[in-house]
């Protein structure tokens, strides 16, 4: 291969590491945007807690429960439901039912995958056996 | 007697007055305090009642994942005491975002908007009406006498996202009224309609799961405006419809992602034909007795929230409780203390004149005339203070007006009407009017009783 040849290879390489490096940046750039804040959630046999966020965009709301969660008065099952009350416009959406167990895997739970910015509060509240303590990572994607 | 004599001789006695200055201080004190006071009160407790008689501050969601609730479950709350209704809220309880894709742009309004939609994204929410709930217009149609696929809008109407100012302040929201009679195009918030659905998990437990439709475009005309409050349900950027069209859109929304509510094979169509997996509002009678019907239904093993479906800011609540028991103590200890002032101001005026009564009397000046001075005098102080009161109150509503007029509409009820504080200031007046009649009058007795020769002699 001649010198002029191998120039050449190398201008259309940089051009390419160029080019894919800007599409990427670009795609980080739209990419939504994920806040996660970890909290310890302890809810009394019939009773309820809250934690508190804002939403600084439009978007979604969930928390994902680590595993083998505490479980209060010898029950193996804790039967919960959760909202995202908005504080902004004193609206609650509607309750999502999870059920946690001592020897659990983590749990997901959604509120709402196109909920209005503002300030939050996720209530949580036992509705049946044991209550539960345990450990929260909330996700605010937008 | 001439009026500029009467006034002449007042002046003179004003000046030697010692409560001169606390008169001054206490009463425009007394004078800002009905006004403010009661002002502040008035809107925070008419909100606080406003939000107290609203439909889903007294509607308490009612789940089946304790219970399913079949017929006759719901029967029996139904006839729980305070119940007012059961309804039904399948499909309308979820909160429904859109973007705004079209208006038609008939008029100004609408054209004006249509230029925004090209450079700004939108959000709203359309929500449908659950059982009786009215939702009262102030400009056009009711949705009770629109065709379906009609929508009423907020007076103030913020349907864009914008990023940050997350506590929505400072906005420049659109009238309303200026889009009645517009058709509106919307689509589900990235294409899709999202809503919670129940079902059973090995037939007996009850669970909820997200499920996912695609959205189709609607067209919803505009026919009425609702006032915007935070005190009631349904914000800037709220679209409210009929129940027989939210539903509606739900089932076609169904029907374009391929649902077929008919056939009972899918967990969606089960849920949606089986009432027993249903949610439900149960409507208290009144605000008051939510607790009470939550302790008895609860008790019967159902799943029952122990608060409406809406709530109005804590901070109002407070603010409310304040002014009408603290704000009306204060004022009775404000009134008390103006009341004794101008008592002893009216009796030291009288005491330390008694000489001048008695040379005005040797002279030929009549009693009517002694007594206009004196009460000439007593009006004239307060008069004055009522004056620097009403133009204090004024101008702290005033300033206050104009900085949460630029806050979060949850704020807007902060901001005092001025006719309202007029009527205040009004009541202040007549006030403070009565109590120096009052006073100047248990004094027309002792002026009457002065004796010339015996006042001049105790010169």
């Amino acid at each position: 291969m001649t010198e002029k040849g191998i120039s050449r290879i190398k201008k259309i390489l940089v051009t390419f590491i160029a080019i894919t490096c800007l599409i990427l940046i670009a795609c980080i750039g739209v990419a939504a945007k994920t806040e996660t804040y970890t909290f310890k959630v302890e809810v009394g046999t019939g009773l309820s807690d809250v934690v508190s966020l804002y939403m600084p965009k439009k978007g979604r709301i969930s928390d994902t429960f680590g595993s083998c969660p505490t479980i209060f008065d010898g029950y193996k099952k804790s039967e919960n439901k959760a909202q995202a009350i908005n504080d902004t416009d004193g609206t609650k959406s509607k309750w999502k039912n999870f059920v946690l167990n001592t020897d659990g895997g983590p749990l997901t739970v959604a509120y709402g995958n196109s909920l209005s910015k503002g300030n939050y509060r996720i209530k949580y509240k036992n509705i049946g056996k044991g209550g539960f303590r345990a450990t929260t990572t909330l996700s605010l994607t937008y | 007697m001439k009026f500029s004599n009467i006034r002449f001789l007042s002046k003179a006695n004003i000046k030697r007055n010692k409560y001169n200055v606390s008169i001054t201080v206490i009463v425009s004190l007394l004078v800002a305090a009905v006004s403010l006071i009661s002002s502040y009160a008035v809107a925070t407790v008419n909100a606080v009642n406003e939000y107290k008689a609203s439909y889903r501050a007294r509607s308490v969601t009612l789940n089946p994942f304790l219970k399913i609730l079949t017929d006759d479950a719901i029967k029996a709350i139904s006839n729980v005491e305070h119940v007012q209704s059961v309804e039904d809220v399948t499909g309308l309880d979820d909160k429904y975002p859109y973007n705004i894709l079209n208006i038609s742009g008939q008029n100004d309004g609408g054209k004006r908007l249509n230029k925004q939609l090209k450079t700004r994204d939108t959000y709203v929410t359309v929500e449908g009406l659950i059982g009786d709930e009215k939702k009262p217009v102030i400009a056009g149609k009711n949705l009770e006498e629109s065709p379906t696929f009609s929508c009423i809008i907020p007076n103030l109407f913020y349907p864009f996202e914008d990023e940050g100012n997350i506590n929505y302040e400072n906005l420049d929201y659109i009238d309303g009224t200026s889009l009645i009679g517009e058709t509106i195009t919307l689509k589900g918030d990235g294409g899709k309609i999202s809503f919670l659905y129940n079902h059973l998990i090995n037939d007996e437990e009850c669970t909820n799961d997200f499920a996912y439709l695609k959205a189709k475009e609607i067209k919803l005309k505009i026919v009425g405006v609702f006032h915007c409050s935070r005190n009631t349900y349904g914000s800037f950027d709220t679209i409210f419809v009929s129940k027989d069209t939210q539903l509606q859109i739900i089932e076609e929304a169904m029907k374009n992602t391929g649902i077929d509510l008919s056939s009972n094979e899918s967990d969606i169509s089960k849920w949606w034909n089986n009432t027993s997996l249903h949610d439900y509002y149960v409507v208290a009678d009144n605000y008051d007795n939510i607790t009470s019907i939550y302790n008895e239904v609860s008790e019967m093993g159902y799943d029952i929230d122990d608060s409406g479906s809406f709530f109005i800011k804590e901070s109002t609540k407070i603010m409310a409780d304040v002014l009408s028991t603290v704000g009306m103590f204060l004022l009775s200890a404000i009134f008390i203390l103006a009341v004794i002032l101008l008592l002893q101001s009216t009796n030291f005026s009288f005491n330390s004149q008694k000489s001048n009564i008695g040379l005005l009397k040797a002279i030929g000046y009549k009693n009517k005339y002694i007594f206009a001075c004196m009460l000439y005098e007593q009006l004239f102080l307060v008069i004055r203070a009522f004056l620097i009161g009403a133009a204090s109150s004024l101008v702290f509503v005033t300033v206050l007006n104009y900085i949460f007029s630029h806050k979060s509409y949850g704020e807007f009820i902060y901001i005092i009407d001025y006719s309202m504080l007029a009527a205040f200031l009004g009541i202040a007046l007549a006030l403070v009017t009565v109590i120096v009649a009052i006073c100047e009058i248990v004094l027309i007795s002792k002026i009457v009783k002065i004796q010339p020769r015996e006042a001049m002699s105790a010169v």
